[in-house]
């Protein structure tokens, strides 16, 4: 590839980029290294390969090489669904920076020497219109950062939701329950589970924040020889009377 | 609503004026269509953030971290199992998610993004080399930003997003082929073919479009030139039916069994109204009652620009036939413009109504450089008058507003609430509170559930689930007695766990995953029945509720 800048600087800058996303501290970071690798070198180089003796516009070759990437993408998948390693990061890589290194020695074997592709700036960017562009980037972080802010929704009806699922603990059979508020306002809350009909219910009280959870386990006792039936309600406070939610489940029989 | 309309103008409105300017070069109007593209995408980008909310979001975003998670692309889909076969965008998905470790939806955005930006580019170039003006090609493409699904359907993250733009580009290497000669032509069909082949393993639905137009744009040369040597591109027609045809039969068979209902329903629906048996659709009349109906003045500007569209359509025309008559690829636009319109009859009929919506992005491409041209046309009639351009900008504008809201119901216009803060902590709605529980607390498990609660179960459930009527699972939630076949269904399909969920939009795959609100249309419930005839089951438990929605383990019993 000696002559050909352009075709070492792809070269370089995929292996530059593969190193760099894998070693990347966190994922936005190493998508930063990523993208150029996954989403435009590859196209670039094929295109490179293609067209070594025609050269294409800027607007062209930009085009090609994000939509030639894409191809790439689409079709790398299957071929590495075949091969041992399948779908992972190393396989992804590796057959990435081959795609670049192939189509690159390509070019520069097609390319007529002295040729070379400079990249230009398809676009003159003058005051007025560097200005819009800046003032519209700065909108579009800022509409970004307030997307992801979760914002409160007053119109929004709350709920509770209440499950219960048997399992064991150290004791036995044990029954975990859970109570999770997706309330707009901080609620109080009973449970009354009754695990033995001969005996009373089990009665909790707390009180949930919106967002919060509660899980609770229940020891179930010695198991009999039939499954048993367990009921859970959930009551607000501020409405005692009247069950709010109601779960069950079946403690299943002792081994015989 | 109106503060919203009015950001999308705000957007797209100085870059649409700009591009009817005579001065901007070339390189400008690239820059400018491609910073459109983006900033249309953004605005659906901020619809959604940070998750996925469209019904086929959910199905492929799951394609994509199972394949992630196995290893393997062509995982199940108990939803929609066609997806399987076509793995393209999982394979692009899983590719960045794997090198960067980012989450299947922020790397779908930007596989997505980038799919945009080909389409937009490509675009462009395609109208630049037909029509020769940069200017017919700038406003070409800001017209095909005005078709039904540009800003939310076609921007979604599902197979036909990272298609079509494939299929542009496919489009304009062949236009370019067309204009070079000698060796030339064959440097283009390197990525002709791989567009092609990248389409056929990505997309049903534009692989058989891809075949039909390059077939279409065979016969176009013909006709011009008579003759079947280059640059008529029947070996690429040639090539994309084969590999259509290929893939169809080798790994995507059951394509067959999910588009036949679909288009035989379309065919029979539209017979049914021409003989008058079934009643035209009203238009933008909804299935369900409880949708909010369209406000009249967005009625007023969506068919406004529909009459927009048809009342430049004549000039359009003419401009074609006195210009470009001699260019294949300028009849071929021809065609589709006309086949657009062919297309709004399908809308008349609600089962044909997907079908004539969907065919729209494909058609506009040809209606979008035919209308550029009236747009130009107008321009040098009128060129003398100062009102002339911001009245052509303000045109494309209407067809941007007017489009959007044709193509996607009013009342989903604006983001819905599904994850809200209060008193400091966050909130999610009931839906998606329900298939985290599953995510966290039932390991695996195959669950019955209405369509948009199988969606949430899918992602971020991770929940094998079957939804629809085949297996009977909407028949089996309605019903308000536990009827025999149902157990032993349930059993046959092993659906250890049961979704009912008494809301009505739990099977509206655009509505049911948010928070039901005060002061919107009361939330229409089934029956109580329909939920308590699962206590009666011998085996059953009911494992979780959150009021509307109820998880019944039917195997709890041991």
């Amino acid at each position: 590839m000696r002559g050909n800048r352009d075709l070492r600087l792809a070269v370089g800058a995929a292996l530059a980029c593969a190193l760099l996303a894998a070693a990347a501290p966190f994922e936005a970071l190493s998508l930063l290294f990523a993208a150029p690798l996954a989403l435009f070198l590859p196209g670039y180089a094929i295109v490179a390969a293609t067209f070594a003796r025609q050269p294409l516009e800027a607007p062209m070759r930009i085009v090609l090489s994000l939509g030639l990437s894409l191809a790439v993408l689409t079709l790398g998948g299957i071929v590495l669904n075949y091969t041992p390693g399948g779908i992972r990061a190393l396989p992804w890589t590796l057959l990435l920076l081959l795609v670049v290194a192939v189509a690159c020695h390509t070019a520069a074997l097609r390319r007529p020497s002295g040729s070379q592709w400079r990249f230009s700036w398809p676009w003159r960017v003058e005051g007025a219109a560097a200005a819009m562009l800046l003032g519209g980037l700065c909108a579009a972080a800022a509409a970004l950062v307030l997307c992801f802010t979760t914002l409160p929704a007053k119109d929004a009806i709350g709920f509770t939701e209440l499950w219960m699922q048997p399992g064991s603990s150290a004791g036995g059979a044990a029954l975990t329950i859970g109570v999770g508020s997706n309330e707009q306002r901080p609620t109080a809350y009973r449970l009354r589970v009754s695990i033995d009909r001969n005996a009373d219910p089990v009665l909790r009280r707390f009180a949930l924040d919106p967002g919060e959870s509660r899980v609770l386990r229940f020891p179930v006792g010695e198991q009999g020889a039939e499954p048993r039936r367990v009921l859970a309600e959930l009551f607000r406070e501020a409405s005692p009377g009247l069950p709010y939610r109601r779960a069950s489940a079946w403690i299943p029989a002792a081994n015989r | 609503m109106a503060l919203y309309w009015l950001g999308v103008l705000i957007v797209a409105l100085p870059i649409i004026y700009r591009l009817t300017s005579r001065e901007a070069s070339t390189g400008e109007r690239f820059a400018l269509v491609c910073l459109l593209g983006l900033a249309l995408y953004a605005i659906k980008i901020f619809h959604d953030v940070p998750q996925f909310t469209f019904f086929d979001e959910l199905i492929h975003s799951y394609n994509a971290r199972q394949a992630e998670l196995d290893h393997q692309l062509f995982q199940e889909n108990s939803v929609l199992e066609v997806t399987r076969s076509f793995p393209g965008l999982a394979s692009a998905t899983t590719a960045l998610m794997t090198l960067t470790g980012l989450s299947v939806y922020p790397a779908g955005l930007v596989v997505v993004g980038v799919a945009r930006l080909v389409l937009v580019g490509a675009l462009f170039l395609l109208f630049l080399r037909v029509g020769g003006s940069g200017r017919v090609a700038g406003l070409g493409v800001a017209i095909y930003a005005g078709n039904f699904n540009f800003l939310s359907w076609g921007a979604q993250y599902a197979y036909e997003s990272l298609a079509l733009p494939l299929l542009v580009m496919v489009m304009m290497a062949l236009a370019e082929r067309e204009s070079s000669g000698g060796r030339a032509l064959r440097s283009w069909a390197t990525p002709a073919l791989l567009g092609i082949a990248a389409i056929v393993v990505t997309h049903h639905l534009t692989s058989y479009a891809t075949a039909g137009f390059l077939a279409l744009l065979c016969v176009a040369y013909w006709y011009i030139h008579r003759n079947w040597r280059p640059p008529n591109p029947w070996p690429f027609a040639a090539a994309a039916v084969a590999l259509a045809v290929a893939w169809l039969f080798v790994v995507a068979s059951s394509t067959v069994g999910y588009l036949t209902p679909v288009l035989g329903d379309a065919v029979e629906a539209i017979w049914n109204t021409i003989v008058g048996e079934d009643p035209p659709r009203g238009v933008f009349e909804s299935s369900s009652d409880a949708t909010p109906a369209t406000p009249f003045p967005a009625r007023m500007v969506a068919l406004a620009a529909l009459a927009l569209l048809a009342v430049a359509l004549p000039t359009g025309l003419q401009q074609i036939w006195r210009r470009y008559r001699d260019q294949p690829f300028a009849l071929l636009f021809l065609l589709a413009a006309l086949g657009f319109f062919g297309t709004l009859a399908l809308r008349l009929t609600p089962p044909a109504w997907e079908t004539g919506n969907r065919a729209s992005e494909f058609l506009f491409i040809g209606l979008a450089f035919v209308l550029a041209c009236a747009a130009i046309e107008a321009l040098r009639r009128w060129s003398e008058r100062r009102l002339a351009r911001p009245l052509l900008a303000g045109g494309i504008g209407l067809l941007l507003v007017g489009g959007s809201i044709s193509g996607w119901p009013w009342d989903t216009q604006l983001a819905q609430p599904m994850r809200v803060s209060a008193h400091g902590g966050t909130i999610v709605s009931p839906p998606l509170s329900m298939a985290e529980w599953a995510a966290e607390r039932v390991p695996g498990g195959r669950f019955a559930a209405d369509t948009a609660d199988a969606g949430l179960l899918l992602e971020p459930g991770q929940k094998f689930v079957l939804t629809g009527r085949s297996p009977a699972i909407e028949d089996l939630l309605d019903s308000e007695r536990l009827e025999a076949w149902q157990l032993p269904l349930l059993r046959q399909n092993r659906l250890r766990y049961v979704v009912s969920d008494r809301r009505a939009v739990g099977r509206d795959t655009l509505r049911g995953y948010f928070f039901a609100q005060r002061g919107s249309p009361p939330t229409e419930l089934a029956p109580k029945g329909a939920i308590t005839k699962l206590n009666r089951a011998p085996r059953a438990a009911r494992m979780y509720t959150n009021g509307t929605i109820t998880v019944f383990d039917m195997e709890a019993r041991r």
